[in-house]
């Protein structure tokens, strides 16, 4: 739910990014197997990628454990969610894995970085949109 | 920015996988154009 719901948010916002020149470029973690359903359940159109080995995202210091599942934040992610019919089906991939956003601009210099703190909290769109411009 | 330049050269150097499977490296991702790269917590 949570996840696809900040992929859906995204997707709203491709043209804005199309203009600027910048690619989208959205990496899960679970089996390849999983990327079609997730393309057609969240209608996304960029690139879409796996690191099942999760080497990406242990390099970023994203975080991996169970307090990060927990907090009010999440809760109030997840009613929102739900709310707005984004129902989590069950999960493809690691459970306990955070998330977050790199903007790397052609030279391989990063211009923005957000680690996720806990299910449900995501960088903020504008920020993203701020960091491409 | 809390993160450097050499921490994304590294991040280069790694793949990840499209839906047939293929390896792609990270760094190919970024090399024409400014790129936001997602990291979701899960496919779910």
């Amino acid at each position: 739910m949570i996840c696809r719901r900040q992929v859906v948010d995204i997707q709203s916002q491709m043209d804005t990014f199309k203009k600027m020149n910048v690619r989208i470029v959205v990496i899960g973690n679970g089996s390849p197997n999983f990327i079609e359903g997730f393309r057609n359940d969240t209608g996304y159109t960029g690139d879409l990628f796996t690191d099942p080995s999760l080497k990406s995202y242990q390099l970023l210091n994203f975080r991996n454990s169970v307090t990060s599942l927990l907090g009010f934040k999440t809760i109030k992610s997840a009613l929102h969610a739900i709310s707005t019919g984004y129902l989590q089906k069950g999960i493809q991939g690691d459970a306990l894995q955070q998330g977050g956003v790199v903007v790397i601009d052609s030279d391989g210099e990063p211009v923005y970085f957000y680690a996720d703190s806990e299910a449900g909290n995501h960088a903020s769109l504008n920020e993203i949109i701020q960091a491409c411009t | 920015m809390n993160i450097e330049k050499q921490l994304i050269q590294e991040l280069g150097k790694l793949t990840v996988q499209d839906y047939e499977h293929k390896e792609i490296p990270l760094a190919s991702l970024w090399e024409k154009q400014k790129t936001v790269l997602i990291f979701v917590r899960h496919f779910g």
